[in-house]
């Protein structure tokens, strides 16, 4: 969060010049780390629960699978920002 | 104009239990003096405080068994107004307590599973019933030392009471609480006995019309007093019994009885919602047609009552099977009157008593101020929607019969609902119009205003238009859900009961689920892990999974319940999803790029079905 305010804070002093562009991917970046935070979360409940609690153990397995695919696609949408399409026209079709 | 309105209401409230208190305060020595001057009047006054004492055990042991038979029973017997009556009449009987039957009536009606006509056939049908009790304590209850039965019944009943299991309970409490009535009349007996001794009723008595308007005045008043028709019969039949009162004093003072336990009713129905309201005049109605017809014509009806007495083979000198056979008539006459008329009763009493329009919740957070600026207007606006969401969710508790208390706690709710599992009544309706149809309706049209004010804005004002459309939805859906939900949650049937519970189960987890996101700070708060609840309901969802089918074909369910289970599920499917849109917008991130970036990571219905199919 902190972080996230003080780019924020510079990019206003300097104009706004980054894009949205970079903005969502910063995001994307943060949620992914929340999601990592969380994943980590899961895999420390499933270790600690009781063996008998066959509902409990699936809905955590349900919850780190979807968990799972939401870093995916995180970090698909990262990757295709970073390598392949430039900066300018990611910028116009944002906008 | 509300707010006086509420001020007057509390101030109101505020001088009715002043002014109880104060009747409460002065009645009690003046009680106290007449015990300590007549031993009689004290003997007769505790056979009526045993005797309501064993009904509220009795009342209680029948709630026990109505978690389930009963409503099962209500439903299939309430279809067509002869079967109404006839559940009325026999519910009555097996209850003795009409008081109980007009309850369970109310509760029915305001939850939608019977309708106005079944309810006031049930409760026509529920004045014949008390007529049974009329002649038990006739032909038997005075004449037979009844409280030699009574003893037993209290001991066998609280050795069940303190068994383990809520209907060993329950039958604990009924079996004690006929003994206790039992006992009550006995004292009552004795009383009266007592009395006739050293006072003549007789004296006191006026003679003509007058005199039995008095009457009749009079069972009303004790009948309020009680508030049970049947502890003023019984006072009835023992002074009738004992010669304190003729034959034609005793006619008026069941028929005042049978007013006045209307007025009970009425009174029970003040804080009904307007079908309970309607029912209690209709009730109302049928007592005084009837009690107006025999008064016209108390000469007739004497004669009548005697010619039937011969032919019955009772002797001249016992009135109380007379009384007994009067009560019958009247209310038989009532029903037959009557009866063929509800169809048009219904309509007369829609108009007479209209759903009243009151003015709802409206904004609080959306004002001319507010609206000024886009971003004042969207932070107004989602404290004004997760308002609305707050009542939405109140009124789907209840709508789900969760109370708040459990649905917000931390044990699993599928153990809570192991121990708390009570109905609880709510019109839905009523509480919708209350409290979502206006405040939703001054949203959306605050957001039609600013999307041409705040172009600009237009994202934001769309997604907030769907989370009001949403909780809208929920609030309909649960409508829809709720009267088999009703029906299932304690049907005897294993099978549909776990699937029913199950689905509320569901909806109850998604909003403890919202509920935890909403209390999480900024920095870990994120929604998409709520499409894990998505997964999971489709992974469960019997009707896809052939499961359903397997249950029709193995006979685990009836088609029908299956049919119904199945029109269920797509109800509580639309719910949940709806949540979870409404939970995205309203409690997930809220600047532009941290929404664009979880919508860019939201898992479409292939991701979803693809991990639900991932079930091991």
């Amino acid at each position: 969060m902190k972080t996230r305010k003080i780019i924020d804070l510079l990019d206003s002093l300097l104009g706004g010049e980054r894009t949205k562009r970079s903005r969502r991917e910063l995001a994307v970046e943060e949620l992914l780390h929340k999601l990592e935070k969380k994943e980590n979360k899961l895999l420390e409940r499933l270790e600690h629960i009781d063996t008998d609690d066959e509902d409990e153990k699936r809905h955590l397995e349900i919850k780190l699978q979807v968990n799972r695919a939401h870093q995916d696609k995180a970090r698909q949408a990262i990757s295709s920002w970073s390598g392949t399409k430039p900066e300018a026209e990611t910028e116009t079709e944002a906008q | 104009m509300q707010a006086d309105a509420t001020r007057f209401g509390t101030i109101f409230k505020t001088l009715k239990s002043a002014s109880g208190s104060v009747a409460l305060f002065l009645a009690i020595p003046a009680l106290l003096y007449i015990f300590n001057a007549s031993e009689s009047f004290a003997t007769i006054s505790a056979g009526v405080a045993v005797f309501l004492f064993g009904m509220r055990f009795m009342e209680a042991g029948f709630q026990a068994f109505t978690g389930g038979m009963l409503e099962n029973i209500l439903k299939a017997c309430t279809t067509g107004r002869i079967r109404s009556l006839l559940f009325g009449v026999v519910s009555t009987t097996i209850m003795q307590s009409s008081s109980l039957v007009s309850v369970i009536t109310i509760s029915f009606l305001s939850a939608g599973l019977i309708n106005l006509a079944a309810g006031i056939g049930i409760v026509f049908g529920a004045n014949l019933g008390t007529t049974t009790g009329a002649w038990l304590i006739a032909a038997f209850g005075l004449k037979v030392k009844i409280s030699a039965y009574a003893m037993p019944m209290l001991a066998l009943g609280i050795i069940l009471v303190f068994l383990p299991g809520k209907k060993a309970k329950g039958a604990g409490d009924i079996l004690a609480g006929l003994g206790f009535i039992f006992l009550g009349i006995a004292f009552m007996k004795d009383g009266f006995d007592a009395f006739s001794q050293g006072f003549d009723l007789t004296q006191i008595q006026v003679e003509g019309l007058q005199g039995i308007l008095l009457f009749v005045l009079f069972g009303a008043l004790a009948t309020v007093i009680m508030q049970s028709s049947h502890a003023t019969l019984v006072l009835i039949l023992t002074a009738l019994a004992a010669g304190q009162i003729d034959f034609q004093a005793a006619i008026a003072l069941s028929i005042g009885a049978n007013v006045g336990t209307t007025i009970t009713a009425i009174i029970g129905a003040l804080s009904a919602n307007i079908q309970g309201k309607r029912l209690a005049v209709a009730h109302l109605f049928f007592n005084v047609v009837t009690g107006t017809i025999i008064i016209a014509t108390i000469e007739p009806t004497l004669v009548v009552v005697e010619t039937l007495s011969d032919f019955l083979g009772f002797s001249d000198t016992d009135a109380t099977l007379k009384l007994a056979l009067f009560h019958t008539l009247f209310n038989s006459l009532g029903v037959l009157l009557l009866t063929p008329l509800i169809p048009a009763m219904i309509p007369y009493l829609k108009r007479l008593m209209p759903v009243p329009r009151t003015p709802g919740l409206q904004p609080m957070y959306l004002t001319a101020a507010t609206e000024a600026f886009p971003e004042t207007l969207n932070t107004a606006m989602v404290q004004e929607l997760a308002r609305l969401y707050d009542n939405a969710i109140e009124i789907m508790a209840h709508g789900l019969h969760f109370h708040r208390r459990i649905l917000f706690s931390h044990t699993l709710l599928h153990d809570a609902i192991k121990t708390s599992n009570d109905l609880i009544t709510i019109d839905l309706d009523d509480q919708y119009a209350q409290r979502v149809e206006s405040l939703s309706s001054a949203i959306l049209e605050t957001i039609t205003r600013n999307v041409t004010r705040h172009g600009g804005d237009l994202e934001h004002l769309r997604a907030y238009q769907a989370a009001c459309r949403s909780i809208v939805t929920c609030v309909k859906e649960t409508k829809h859900l709720r009267p088999n939900l009703t029906q299932y949650i304690h049907h005897k049937n294993p099978y549909i009961r776990d699937k029913y519970n199950h689905l509320r189960v569901s909806i109850g987890d998604t909003i403890r689920a919202i509920d935890i996101i909403r209390n999480e700070p900024e920095t870990t708060r994120e929604t998409l892990g709520l499409e894990a609840i998505r997964v999971k309901f489709m992974q469960d969802d019997a009707s896809a999974s052939g499961e359903l089918e397997a249950m029709i074909r193995d006979g685990k369910i009836t088609a029908r319940m299956g049919m119904s289970l199945l029109n269920d599920l797509r109800y509580t499917q639309s719910i949940i999803w709806a949540l979870i849109d409404i939970a995205r917008i309203l409690f997930g991130e809220t600047e532009e790029h941290h929404t664009d970036a979880e919508r860019m990571l939201n898992l479409n219905e292939d991701d979803l079905s693809r991990l639900a199919r991932g079930k091991s």
